[in-house]
């Protein structure tokens, strides 16, 4: 994972995928959601 | 055994002293009477040669004086002696094209070669190393985006490369944009630069160059070709990457197509040398590299030497390539309608650029962001790198 900013992530040799990670007002980590170059996303709450 | 010993000693103190003797053979040694010759066929070959009679003769002038200065007399390392004659004769000149240097090899086959038709066993053997380093082309490459990548290192002859830049321009033809690659190249042939260039214009033929050559007193003018084989691409954005390295012919094809506005120069100021011309033997030890010749440009009426070519985007040679890159990508999303193109074009550019600016995470961030998230999971190690893998093999 490399960090495009402080919160959302690339990686190597999948051009079209990133990983976001969602916080909430206080800052704490709360999810992450996969971002695609098409637009598409889907996310996931924080299990554990 | 101590008899052994003591013969094996013998032995290798006679092995050191044959080394040493063959060694000391086989180094030569350049005399006075060399030197004073050597500089005074220069001197006279530069005054009939170069391309600026005036600046020749200061040459000339610097070289016997520091000659009857004994600025040479210690010297006797005879390739430390066209070294320093080559440092001395740029340091009045700027030229970098301006060289001497010891080679008697080169010196006989030139000197025995003069007047006479090329020799073709000569002739097959250059075109050999030639294909073996591909004529220069070393990659051509699609990035992500369909911007078209080519690194190559120097231009042959057009008869030479003709079919190798075909090959290469018919893998591009599809491609959105170019990068050409010029960080490496040293320059070479004008027809060949002709040729690359023809690629990137229509069939009317533009004017990119002339070449004024003064032992000659001829001018050659350098217009782009009709035909090509393959197909031309007037229209795709073009952008040229140079460094300090991108000399004479590689900085001519930036020039060209600069001044022509076809394409952006990305990278750095050149290495500046605009002046042609072919090496000579001064005699049977020492060749010289005459510019005798000076390049003309149709729209500025002038030539990159003393200035080199500047880029249109200044950045260092390392970052030059994903500077152009990011540059392309904008350019295809500003000029695309459809959205969804447009931003996986900037997405790519945003990617790219990251990977060149990547903002440093401290520990304490990284490690908040590890867990579980579902079917996925975030961890972190202690070579500060942060992975994430899903439970599913196909999930990030």
């Amino acid at each position: 994972m490399t960090p495009i900013s402080e919160d959302t992530f690339m990686f190597k040799d999948l051009d079209y995928f990133r990983l976001r990670i969602d916080k909430d007002a206080n800052g704490n980590v709360t999810g992450v959601t996969g971002l695609y170059d098409n637009g598409d996303k889907e996310s996931s709450q924080k299990t554990n | 055994m101590i008899s052994q010993q003591k013969f094996t000693t013998v032995i290798i103190v006679l092995l050191f002293l044959i080394v040493s003797l063959s060694f000391s053979q086989e180094k030569p040694k350049i005399d006075a009477g060399l030197k004073e010759k050597t500089i005074n066929k220069i001197c006279k070959m530069l005054t009939e040669n170069y391309v600026f009679p005036e600046t020749a003769n200061k040459i000339s002038e610097y070289l016997k004086t520091q000659s009857n200065t004994n600025a040479y007399d210690n010297i006797t390392d005879p390739v430390e002696f066209g070294e320093i004659l080559t440092s001395d004769v740029q340091s009045i000149s700027k030229d970098k094209h301006l060289r001497i240097r010891y080679s008697p090899e080169d010196a006989k086959r030139m000197k025995e070669s003069e007047g006479q038709r090329p020799d073709p066993e000569r002739e097959k053997e250059m075109l050999q190393m030639m294909k073996a380093e591909n004529f220069g082309f070393k990659t051509v490459e699609r990035l992500s985006g369909n911007i078209g990548y080519v690194d190559f290192r120097y231009f042959g002859d057009e008869e030479v490369i003709k079919e190798t830049v075909a090959s290469v321009m018919k893998f591009l033809a599809n491609t959105d944009a170019i990068i050409f690659d010029l960080r490496l190249n040293g320059g070479g042939s004008p027809t060949g630069i002709r040729l690359i260039c023809s690629y990137l214009f229509g069939d009317t033929p533009v004017h990119l160059n002339d070449l004024y050559f003064r032992p000659t007193d001829e001018t050659e003018e350098f217009w782009t070709l009709r035909k090509v084989d393959g197909k031309k691409m007037p229209d795709i954005p073009v952008y040229v990457l140079t460094s300090s390295f991108t000399f004479s012919g590689a900085e001519e094809f930036s020039y060209n197509l600069k001044n022509l506005k076809r394409a952006v120069i990305v990278g750095e100021t050149t290495g500046v040398g605009a002046h042609p011309g072919g090496t000579m033997p001064v005699n049977n030890d020492y060749v010289i590299f005459m510019p005798g010749g000076r390049a003309i440009n149709p729209i500025t009426h002038t030539n990159w030497e003393g200035t080199g070519v500047t880029p249109d985007v200044p950045v260092t040679s390392e970052k030059a390539l994903e500077t152009a890159y990011v540059i392309a990508l904008k350019k295809l999303a500003d000029n695309i309608k459809d959205d969804i193109t447009k931003k996986r074009y900037l997405w790519l550019a945003e990617s790219i650029t990251a990977s060149i600016n990547a903002p440093v995470l401290d520990e304490k961030t990284m490690q908040s962001y590890t867990g579980t998230y579902g079917n996925r999971k975030i961890t972190y190690d202690s070579a500060s790198c942060i992975t994430s893998a899903g439970k599913d093999k196909n999930m990030l």
